[in-house]
C-alpha cells in the first residue's frame, strides 16, 4: 500500500519535471551548484566526526547570500505551530521537500527545517511566563530553528545566546530572527557548548534527549552548570530516553501542551510537549 | 498490564508496552522468479520492503500510542543487515526503538517461523511487553504461523486476524475476520495479535519523520544472544514455478461444447 502511493508520489513529480515545472527545474539545477558548496563540505565532515566549530562570522557574504536564498525558496514561513506569535522558515507540507526522500534532500540534515515539539512547548512556556527571562542571561542549546532563543529575546531577556552546530541552522536562526524583529539582540553561535563552562542565567534545552550518548553528556553538564546558579529548563516529548534516563528524577514538571496537528504529523506517535524544571 | 513503567510521568493511560514484528520480504510489485537450481527463488537485486501485513500491525500500534495507550513500541526484524532498513521506516513510523537479530548466509536460508517465533517469544520476556503485534502473515512464504506459534510459546492468548481494536477496561477487544464474517474476541494481556488487511490503512512515512527515526536507536543481537537455535528443522526439496497454463480452444457451436465437456467427464 504505502509503496504504491510512493510511487504514484513519483510519478506525480516525474511528470511535473517533464513539463518543465519551475521548482522541478529549479531543484535539480541548485542541486547541481550546491553540491560542492563549501558548506556541504563542512556538514560532510560533521557527519564523519571531524568537524571542527566555525562561527557565523566565519561564512563570508556569498556563501551565506545562497543558502539565504535556498532557506527562502525550500522554506514556507508559517505561524502554523504552538506559537503563532512567531513567524518561522520551516519545511511543510507545501513544501515540495516535505516529499522527499534524505538522499535527495539539497539540505544535509535540515533538523532546523522543523520546529520540534519540545521546542514548541519550551517556546510557549516563555511567551507565557517572559517575565521569568526578562532581563536574564538565556542560551538556547541545540536550537535548530532559533524558536525558544526568539521568544527568550521578544520577553526582554538582557542576552540571547541561540546555539546550533549546523552552520546551515546558524542562518536559519538568523533569518527566523529578523523575521520577528529581534535579529541584532540575538548572538548566534555553531561552537559545540555542551560541556563548557558558562555563567548564564538560564539553560534552554528542547528535544536534545533523542539519543543515550548525549542525553548523558547533557545531563552532567546540566548538573555542572546548575551548579554555577544557571537555571535549566527541559522542552521534550518525552521520548523512550527521557523515559528511562536517570535524569527523570531531578525534573520537575511545569507545563504540558497538546501538540498540533501538524506537529503530530512531523512526529508520529507523539501527540504532547512537556517543560520541565532541571531540580539538582 | 503496567509492568515497571512510569506511564503517569507521560500522560499515557494504559502504559503497555508492545513488540511489533517487521519482516523483510520481496517487495510486493516485483515479479519473483525461481532460481535456476530451484532451490528458492532469486532475492539479489530485487527490490525489498517491509511485509504489508506488518506495515498494518505497526500502524495500529503507533495509533494505540498517539491514543495514549501505548508506552513504548519496539520493532523487531530478523534477518541480514539491510533488515536495518525495513527497521528504519518502522521508526519513521512511529515506533521508538528497533531490535535487529542478525541471520544471515545459510541461516537465514532455512529461518522458518518456528525459529523467529522463539526470538520473538525470548525478546517479549526480556523487554516485558503486554502486546506482540505481527502481520497475520509474510506475502514471501504465506505461512500464517508465526502469530500462533510466539502466543503458544509464551502461553498467551492470541487474537489473529484482527480488523479492529478497542480497549476494553484492562482488556483488549478485538474483531476477527472470519470465513463467516465477523467474530469479537476479549483478550486479557499479556496477549499476540496478527493483522488482517481491513484493520487499518498505513501512514507515509514523510521527511520529517524519516530525519528524526535516524536518532532512533537500533540494537543489534544474535539468535545465540537470545538463546535460540536457528539450525534447521525442515529441508527444502524443490521450488517450482506454477504451471503454464495451456493454450484452450475454440468451439463452433453448443453442441461441439457440449461433447468436448462430456470427453472431458465434467457433465
Amino acid at each position: 500500500m504505502k509503496s504504491l502511493s510512493d510511487s504514484l508520489l513519483e510519478t506525480n513529480y516525474t511528470a511535473k519535471a517533464r513539463h518543465g515545472s519551475d521548482s522541478m527545474m529549479n531543484l535539480t539545477r541548485r542541486i547541481k551548484i550546491f553540491s560542492k558548496s563549501p558548506l556541504s563540505e563542512v556538514a560532510k565532515r560533521k557527519r564523519s566526526g571531524t568537524y571542527q566549530c566555525c562561527t557565523q562570522q566565519n561564512h563570508n557574504a556569498s556563501r551565506s547570500l545562497d543558502y539565504r536564498e535556498l532557506i527562502k525558496k525550500h522554506t514556507e514561513v508559517t505561524t502554523n505551530h504552538l506559537t503563532p506569535e512567531l513567524q518561522l522558515h520551516l519545511i511543510t507540507p507545501t513544501c515540495p521537500l516535505w516529499y522527499t526522500g534524505i538522499a535527495d534532500c539539497i539540505f544535509s540534515d535540515p533538523y532546523w527545517a522543523f520546529y520540534w515539539p519540545g521546542g514548541q512547548a519550551l517556546t510557549r512556556y516563555l511567551l507565557d511566563n517572559g517575565k521569568e527571562v526578562a532581563d536574564k542571561v538565556v542560551a538556547d542549546i541545540g536550537s535548530g530553528c532559533g524558536a525558544s532563543a526568539i521568544a527568550a529575546a521578544m520577553m526582554g531577556a538582557k542576552q540571547v545566546l541561540a546555539n546550533d552546530i549546523d552552520p546551515v541552522a546558524a542562518l536559519a536562526i538568523q533569518m527566523n530572527a529578523e523575521l520577528n524583529g529581534v535579529y541584532p539582540n540575538i548572538e548566534i553561535s555553531t561552537e559545540n557548548l555542551i560541556g563548557h563552562s558558562k555563567h548564564w542565567d538560564f539553560l534552554l534545552l528542547g528535544d536534545m534527549f533523542y539519543d543515550k550518548d548525549i542525553s548523558d553528556r547533557v545531563l552532567e553538564w546540566m548538573d555542572m552548570l546548575a551548579g554555577q546558579n544557571t537555571k535549566i529548563f527541559v522542552g521534550d516529548p518525552c521520548r523512550i530516553y527521557m523515559l528511562d534516563h536517570p535524569i527523570r528524577t531531578k525534573l520537575r514538571l511545569i507545563a504540558e501542551y497538546d501538540l498540533t496537528d501538524e506537529c503530530k504529523e512531523e512526529n508520529y506517535g507523539l501527540s504532547s510537549g512537556f517543560v520541565w524544571e532541571f531540580i539538582p | 498490564m503496567t509492568k515497571g513503567h512510569q506511564g503517569h510521568l507521560n500522560g499515557v493511560k494504559m502504559a503497555l508496552r508492545i513488540l511489533v514484528g517487521c519482516k523483510r520480504v520481496i517487495d510486493y510489485a516485483v515479479k519473483v522468479r525461481v532460481k535456476p537450481d530451484k532451490m528458492g527463488v532469486v532475492t539479489e537485486g530485487v527490490k525489498h520492503s517491509m511485509n504489508p501485513f506488518d506495515e498494518i500491525a505497526v500502524e495500529e500500534a503507533v495509533r494505540m500510542k498517539e491514543k495514549k495507550l501505548a508506552s513504548e513500541i519496539i520493532a523487531v526484524s530478523c534477518g541480514p543487515q539491510q533488515c536495518q532498513e525495513t527497521l528504519r521506516t518502522a521508526l519513521a513510523m512511529g515506533l521508538d526503538r528497533g531490535i535487529h537479530v542478525e541471520i544471515s548466509g545459510k541461516d537465514y536460508e532455512t529461518l522458518q517461523p518456528f525459529h523467529v517465533s522463539k526470538i520473538l517469544a525470548k525478546i517479549a520476556e526480556e523487554e516485558k511487553v503486554d502486546i506482540i503485534f505481527l502481520g497475520k502473515q509474510a506475502i514471501d512464504d504465506d505461512c500464517n504461523q508465526t502469530g500462533q506459534m510466539t502466543a503458544a510459546l509464551l502461553d498467551w492468548p492470541q487474537a489473529t486476524f484482527a480488523s479492529k481494536i478497542e480497549k476494553n477496561n484492562g482488556d483488549l477487544m478485538v474483531t476477527r475476520e472470519i470465513d463467516g464474517g465477523l467474530e469479537t474476541i476479549n483478550v486479557k494481556l499479556p496477549c499476540v495479535i496478527t493483522s488482517d488487511l481491513r484493520l487499518n490503512e498505513p501512514r507515509y512515512a514523510t521527511l520529517p519523520n524519516i530525519m528524526k527515526a535516524k536518532k532512533k536507536p537500533i540494537a543489534k543481537k544474535s539468535p545465540a544472544d537470545l538463546g535460540v537455535d536457528v539450525s534447521p528443522r525442515q529441508e527444502v526439496l524443490s521450488v517450482e514455478d506454477p504451471p503454464v497454463r495451456e493454450a484452450g480452444s475454440i468451439v463452433q457451436d453448443v453442441d461441439e461444447l457440449v461433447s468436448k465437456l462430456k470427453a472431458a467427464g465434467v457433465v
